[in-house]
């Protein structure tokens, strides 16, 4: 019988890394990818030059990869994987398929919050004016999942409800940046702009530098929990009667991934669908089970946020179009495209 | 393990009162049902017994000890009315599930062996790589079940373990269940809406009425077609054939 059952275990587990595995390295092509792609096409060679021998490059091939290129190809990377990881926890612990960052209207407040701290220069802790804007997204994004979150307790409450509810706070939120737009001056508005179609173009080293630091905290904490998260996906009473604290774990789990959107929020602005369509795309590859879901989400959404950057810059040569419309436009159709194919049915 | 609720109370948030003073006896190797009208309590006192829910007042004890024992949660399994999971996961890794607390990051080869003792206990060891999915709400049940037994529970609770089956399967899983009761010394506690299957498989039936106990004991001694009218307001006829006792509803009383 052990061997039955480990025989069955690896089947089961090995074709789950063979896509994470396969994943990851599209990742990274993609990746590569996006720091040759732009006005001066780069070779593979001149790249990993760049990176590794920088001085037997010209200065401004140099200049090129380590201050324009790099930054934000990493950024797609670290943003991708922490919206579609934010995604996924949230599907995971309201049980409900149309739960991501953007539907639930966490990024619109986290926008929000952002835009207060460019326009009215308020901040919610009185820090220095370089921090108050992404401590405001945070705030703000926390205070929508807290929300969220009580919505979620009522009993009765459908998935539909739920996103019917996201969409008022998106409104919301919305209707509130467009008052700060009103007053806004000229160069405000053009902040408050950069945060509502979302780019990764105002990347810099230190800001990537804290996302990363933020990705690598939060996500070994989600990791922690899980065989909790899957066991969720059981039912609330089921995951109970295995011993799980569903409310602390929900709480806990929600403030974990408001702390990675508010970052990526008050550093790319808001990027729709990576946080929605990045789990969904994962979990029809690798199903349920955390320990590979997680790690599949992570790399669809940097996959997603990549092509997504190699496509904005593409689209109009010469001009980077906003990545959150190339989002939608990639997202959309190979979602739709994976629903209809899929045998195995899907939520 | 005993099972052993005195005067348990219950109430939901802001709700009226749902058990209103249960005590009750469950033995090993025998099988207790649970059965009365809807709203009688049946779920909520599944639930307090499993800790889903937390008791206001009243204790339940397993083995004269305290229901908040660490070892509580070891020992009991407990299967929710609702088994409909639309997780995406195989047949194994949702029956691996029920060992949450043993698991650690790599799953152990004592795990491993353990699901597949329960898939091959219930003879759905060939369903082992299908998707949950892909069952029959039969096999599913099954599934929900292997999960429950995965741990060798002492304490097995089930909340409607055939809600929406077919009649083979529902004789086939209550089969199983009474099987496995019997042969591992479990203590088994079932609700159940059909009075039939109740009288048929418990060894012991417990009839809730308005979150109190209205009878309990033996089927053969307590089911009677006065209690039924009594209890669900329908009349009955009781017929004995052997070991086995059929009742037939023949017309509400309410009438």
């Amino acid at each position: 019988m052990a061997t039955t059952s480990k025989y069955i275990y690896k089947h089961i587990t090995g074709r789950k890394i063979s896509i994470i595995l396969a994943m990851a390295v599209v990742a990274f092509l993609l990746f590569l990818l996006d720091v040759s792609v732009g006005p001066a096409m780069l070779s593979p060679g001149e790249i990993f030059r760049s990176i590794f021998l920088p001085q037997s490059m010209r200065k401004v091939t140099r200049f090129i990869v380590w201050e324009l290129r790099l930054p934000i190809a990493l950024m797609a990377i670290i943003a991708g994987a922490s919206l579609a990881a934010a995604g996924a926890e949230m599907q995971t612990i309201l049980n409900n398929p149309l739960a991501s960052p953007y539907t639930l209207g966490v990024s619109a407040a986290a926008g929000f919050g952002a835009a207060v701290a460019i326009v009215l220069g308020f901040g919610v802790v009185p820090l220095g004016a370089a921090i108050i804007v992404p401590v405001n997204a945070f705030f703000f994004s926390m205070l929508t999942s807290i929300m969220i979150l009580a919505l979620a307790k009522k009993k009765n409450l459908s998935a539909e409800t739920m996103v019917l509810a996201g969409i008022a706070v998106l409104f919301l939120f919305h209707a509130g940046m467009a008052v700060l737009e009103y007053f806004a001056a000229e160069e405000e508005l053009q902040a408050i702009v950069f945060w509502m179609f979302g780019s990764l173009s105002k990347t810099t080293w230190p800001k990537l530098g804290f996302a990363v630091m933020v990705f690598f905290v939060i996500v070994p904490l989600l990791f922690k929990d899980a065989w909790k998260l899957t066991a969720l996906r059981l039912g609330e009473d089921k995951a109970k009667s295995l011993g799980v604290n569903v409310e602390r774990l929900r709480l806990r789990v929600l403030i974990l991934v408001s702390v990675l959107t508010g970052t990526v929020v008050a550093f790319v602005g808001t990027i729709g669908f990576v946080g929605l369509a990045g789990p969904h795309i994962a979990r029809m590859l690798v199903g349920e089970d955390q320990r590979y879901f997680l790690p599949a989400s992570i790399l669809c959404g940097s996959v997603l946020l990549s092509t997504s950057s190699i496509l904005s810059k593409i689209v109009i040569p010469g001009t980077i179009f906003p990545i959150g419309i190339i989002t939608s436009f990639i997202g959309v159709p190979f979602l739709l495209f994976l629903l209809l194919r899929s045998k195995r049915g899907f939520w | 393990m005993r099972v052993t609720t005195e005067n348990l109370k219950f109430f939901y948030r802001n709700e009226k009162q749902v058990l209103k003073g249960v005590t009750l006896e469950a033995v090993p190797g025998e099988l207790t049902a649970l059965i009365g009208p809807n709203a009688a309590g049946k779920s909520t006192l599944l639930k307090c017994i499993a800790g889903v829910e937390k008791t206001r007042s009243g204790i339940t004890f397993h083995d004269g000890v305290n229901q908040g024992h660490r070892d509580r949660k070891n020992r009991i399994s407990y299967l929710p009315q609702d088994t409909s999971c639309k997780a995406l996961m195989t047949v194994f890794e949702a029956v691996l599930l029920g060992r949450l607390k043993n698991l650690a990051w790599h799953v152990g080869n004592e795990d491993l062996d353990m699901v597949m003792k329960a898939l091959k206990r219930l003879s759905i060891d060939n369903l082992a790589t299908s998707y949950l999915n892909e069952l029959s709400g039969g096999q599913k049940q099954m599934v929900a079940i292997a999960q429950a037994l995965v741990n060798c529970p002492k304490v097995l609770l089930l909340d409607e373990p055939t809600n929406s089956l077919d009649l083979r399967n529902e004789l086939e899983i209550l089969d199983q269940i009474a099987a496995i009761t019997r042969e591992e010394g479990i203590t088994t506690i079932m609700a159940i809406h059909s009075v039939s299957l109740a009288a048929r498989y418990a060894d012991k039936v417990v009839i809730l009425k308005d979150g109190m106990v209205h009878t309990s004991g033996r089927p053969n001694i307590v089911m009677t077609e006065d209690l039924i009218r009594e209890v669900y307001g329908v009349e009955s006829r009781i017929i004995t054939e052997g070991p086995l006792r059929h009742i037939i509803p023949i017309g509400s009383f309410r009438k």
